[in-house]
């Protein structure tokens, strides 16, 4: 009942003040059921590796194999950038409760994102390799209502990989994210994202990679700028463990990879005290690389989060469309 | 226990595909020809020899060898190898001494990895290091520290080092017979795919071309093949969409 009021008034009130309180719980709502992939796979490793024509020379005389020279670069520095353009329609919007009403409206998003490769380092038994990089991203809802909820997130972050030969990884950095509001101009949210991590990638057959990814942070956000009375600025940092499967699938020239993702968030401050949320992400993307470096995809996720320790704050959300995605690598 | 002990010491056949033959000259200089099978001992000084299609993989001290197909081996000693014609994968996860020669030349490999080693009309070899540690030495070029992926050329009496080449990994994986032609996974297996890793992540771009053989000690077979042009010179449009 209270989010139902909240989202009539949201809609019937022209009083700025008290829209923008309201709003103001909604922002923070958007916020809570927002994924931050800050880093792109480019850095983890959960790209596929760059397809090689399968030819096997099958008539060479020698059994050494083809020796094809390559150019390398000295010490491994590298760097990629890239543009990502997403329209969806997502039919919870908002993350509102079940039992509101949850506006279903398109979005739009545009990704400009960039990073570079500090080196490559041989450890022994593990790769090492840094990365640094940086994303802007301009979100932006098509259902005109909404639009005061526009917004765009900086991202940033470090990362040290060390890749073993038994197809594990570790990770471990640090990321940064913030949104800013288009139409208020203000901080709406802020977090450091300190995280360890591990990967590990293997094949099941001729066709299919499998990718496990798990991961523990703690995300120590701040909301400063949102006016909510009672509000702590930091309550919604949290601990996040997190895990996903994931199956990468050649078909023809198509990529699908079905993947699920489960994680844990444990609050602590404020009015979260002692919250807990469980989310659940099943996404399925079919992927068509026109080339290395540009591909269209179409994906359908659904997301469930079940809380304990706040009332109404479980949602669901199914969001489906197609992404655009060029990148370079230098 | 003598016995064991003995036949521990030599290289044992772990694996014969299609038709390999030993060649022993006994006491009284006759030569005796024998097929190998699993578990035949190769004494030092036999001459190990494989057909068309056929291949070998022997086992001694921790160390596989795996001899291609027409090619022609034969072991001195522990880790002394002498390659007369063809092809062979040397694979060690402990630090060793190897000494590999051909008809005309010889190299000393400090180190522990993955090599293939192939002879040139010009009597030298390739030094291919899949993945490997370590420093390779020959009498006239000194020694040189070995990384994996890159290519040396070893020639001449008193040996030398030719020229280097940084060669692609995963098309070499992909075709080499001494690498995936056997059932049993080389023990370097994670090793293998840390260098193909780290390779990705340096590359800067792939000729249009593959490394044949050596008929004199200053030419080396380049075979050309699709455009000429190098990858790494189109534009960033030309590369996002693949046009040449």
């Amino acid at each position: 009942m209270k989010n139902i009021i909240k989202y009539i008034v949201t809609l019937a009130c022209s009083c700025q003040p008290i829209l923008f309180s309201q709003t103001a719980d909604q922002i923070r709502n958007r916020i809570e059921g927002t994924d931050r992939p800050v880093i792109p796979a480019q850095a983890t490793g959960e790209t596929q590796a760059s397809s090689e024509s399968g030819n096997v020379y099958d008539d060479a005389i020698s059994d050494t194999g083809a020796q094809r020279p390559v150019q390398l670069k000295d010490k491994g520095i590298s760097s990629f950038v890239g543009y990502n353009s997403k329209y969806f329609y997502r039919d919870n919007p908002l993350s509102q409760p079940d039992n509101a009403i949850k506006q279903a409206t398109g979005m739009w998003t545009n990704t400009f994102f960039g990073g570079a490769g500090l080196g490559v380092f041989d450890a022994g038994d593990a790769i090492i390799t840094p990365y640094i990089g940086v994303s802007y991203t301009i979100n932006d809802y098509i259902k005109s209502e909404l639009s005061d909820f526009n917004y765009n997130s900086t991202g940033a972050y470090a990362l040290l990989l060390a890749q073993f030969g038994n197809g594990w990884s570790i990770r471990g950095g640090v990321s940064y994210s913030m949104d800013r509001s288009t139409k208020q101009d203000t901080e709406d949210y802020m977090e450091t994202y300190p995280n360890i991590g591990v990967l590990k990638s293997y094949v099941v057959n001729e066709s299919t990679t499998a990718i496990f990814d798990a991961s523990i942070g703690t995300h120590q956000a701040n909301t400063e700028a949102l006016p909510i009375a009672e509000s702590h600025e930091d309550e919604l940092s949290s601990i996040e463990y997190a895990a996903s499967y994931a199956l990468n699938y050649e078909l023809m020239n198509f990529l699908i990879i079905p993947k699920y993702k489960i994680s844990f968030k444990d609050y602590d401050k404020g009015v979260n005290k002692n919250r807990n949320d469980i989310v659940h992400d099943f996404n399925f993307k079919i992927e068509y690389p026109f080339s290395d470096s540009f591909k269209i995809s179409t994906f359908y996720d659904y997301s469930t989060r079940k809380t304990d320790g706040l009332d109404d704050h479980d949602f669901k959300s199914h969001d489906y469309g197609i992404i655009l995605g060029l990148n370079a690598r230098f | 226990m003598a016995i064991f002990l003995y036949s521990n010491n030599r290289p044992i056949v772990q694996n014969v595909q299609g038709k390999s033959e030993v060649i022993q000259t006994t006491e009284s200089n006759k030569t005796e020809i024998i097929d190998i099978q699993k578990n035949t001992v190769i004494e030092y000084n036999d001459l190990l020899c494989t057909g068309k299609g056929s291949r070998a993989e022997i086992h001694q001290d921790n160390a596989v060898y795996r001899l291609g197909s027409m090619s022609v081996a034969t072991w001195d000693s522990n880790r002394s190898i002498k390659l007369m014609d063809g092809s062979f994968l040397y694979c060690s996860t402990i630090d060793a001494n190897l000494t590999i020669s051909s008809n005309q030349t010889t190299a000393l490999f400090m180190g522990s990895g993955t090599i293939i080693f192939e002879t040139t009309q010009n009597g030298g070899f390739k030094f291919i290091p899949i993945e490997a540690r370590g420093s390779v030495f020959t009498s006239k070029g000194g020694s040189v520290e070995v990384k994996s992926g890159r290519m040396l050329l070893v020639l001449g009496e008193p040996s030398y080092f030719g020229d280097a080449y940084d060669i692609d990994l995963i098309l070499m994986i992909k075709t080499s017979r001494l690498l995936n032609s056997f059932p049993d996974p080389l023990p370097t297996f994670g090793r293998i795919s840390l260098a193909i890793y780290a390779q990705q992540l340096k590359l800067k771009g792939k000729y249009n071309a593959l490394i044949g053989d050596a008929p004199t000690k200053d030419n080396l077979q380049m075979w050309q093949f699709g455009p000429s042009e190098d990858e790494n010179n189109k534009g960033v449009f030309n590369k996002i969409f693949n046009r040449n």
